[in-house]
């Protein structure tokens, strides 16, 4: 398999990040209007259904860059910024404790 | 009113959309339906593909010569591309249709590129009017559904579900978002082209729209490549067991 000599489900993905984030919130935006109009409840589901939208295109360029979301764990993932901040620093600390003694050494 | 009236009221009212330049210009009436340019043009591009194919494959040999040695090449270039993303079986079964969305889409693209297209009537991109595009993306949204049920059945709804059920209007939203995506991006780009050749043609029409035809040649088949790739990666998630990966 990965006969993909163009790169082209990278350049797929990439041209459709920009698309998929303004689809999105505008299908959740003209849907909103739409079930507002239909119920007369303007403006809260305009908003709902705008917030909705906006949060599936996050979801949408999330998937794209790091895979899709399926289980609870991803959402943790996703959501826990501050923990993966620390795991961060945390890999960097050991990539410096590793390095440090051969400094030394020299 | 008199049908005739009302017919030729129907056609200015088209024809005033997207001011002077001729957006949607109606080249007859088949009853009661106007048949547009771009319809003319996408009816020609089917034409020429389906001869293409029955010439090609009206007389199979097993040591292929002529025209079938080209169609060989297109249809195994197209398998090679798909299998590399959806593994040689299932290549195999979307072939038909993703292979001819990338066809079609590439054709309808350099369509735009003959000479006059645009102004003559009768020759018009297709893909540089949204209700086309749109209407590719709309089969693409059905067929994702529709092979999805297929191959897993009821439990296929599931994944509407994951990672878990408060995610139910986020997955639902981004179904709707996906063939809108689809939509824009490839009547935006065609568009866009079209657009700035026909700027660049009434500024300075000698020699200087060259270098903007070359690149449209490039983004054409870009854009058909981005549109079959993205179609063909939604269906593949749609069909995929769950053990593959």
């Amino acid at each position: 398999m990965a006969k993909d000599p163009w790169g082209s489900k990278a350049l797929g993905q990439a041209l459709s990040l920009a698309t998929n984030m303004a689809a999105s919130v505008a299908v959740g935006f003209f849907l909103g209007d739409f079930l507002d109009k239909r119920f007369g409840t303007w403006p809260w589901l305009t908003i709902l259904f705008f917030l909705l939208g906006t949060a599936t295109g996050m979801k949408m360029t999330y998937q794209a860059v790091s895979g899709k979301i399926e289980t609870p764990e991803d959402v943790q993932k996703m959501v826990n910024i501050k923990d993966n901040m620390t795991r961060l620093k945390e890999v960097r600390d050991q990539i410096k404790k590793s390095q440090d003694p051969k400094d030394e050494d020299q | 009113m008199d049908p005739r009236i009302r017919r030729e009221n129907r056609t200015r009212q088209f024809q005033m959309q997207k001011g002077g330049r001729k957006l949607h210009d109606v080249l007859f009436h088949i009853g009661p339906v106007p048949v547009f340019s771009l319809t003319v043009t996408s009816w020609a591009i089917i034409i020429i593909l389906g001869l293409f194919f029955f010439l090609g494959t009206r007389n199979l040999q097993r040591v292929p010569s002529g025209l079938q040695n080209v169609v060989e090449a297109v249809v195994e270039g197209l398998l090679d591309f798909f299998a590399g993303v959806l593994g040689e079986k299932r290549a195999r079964m979307y072939l038909p249709l993703l292979g001819t969305f990338f066809l079609f889409i590439l054709l309808c693209n350099y369509s735009g590129l003959i000479p006059g297209s645009g102004e003559i009537d009768g020759f018009k991109a297709p893909t540089s009017d949204w209700n086309v595009t749109g209407a590719l993306a709309i089969v693409v949204f059905f067929a994702t559904h529709y092979y999805g049920i297929k191959a897993k059945g009821l439990s296929y709804f599931k994944h509407f579900l994951t990672p878990f059920a408060a995610f139910l209007p986020l997955n639902l939203l981004e179904e709707v978002a996906r063939p809108l995506s689809l939509t824009l991006r490839l009547f935006g780009n065609v568009f866009a082209e079209e657009t700035i050749i026909f700027f660049l043609l009434s500024m300075a029409p000698f020699l200087v729209p060259v270098p903007m035809l070359a690149l449209s040649l490039m983004l054409g088949a870009i854009q058909a490549l981005v549109f079959t790739i993205l179609a063909t990666s939604y269906i593949g998630a749609s069909t995929e067991e769950h053990e593959e990966h």
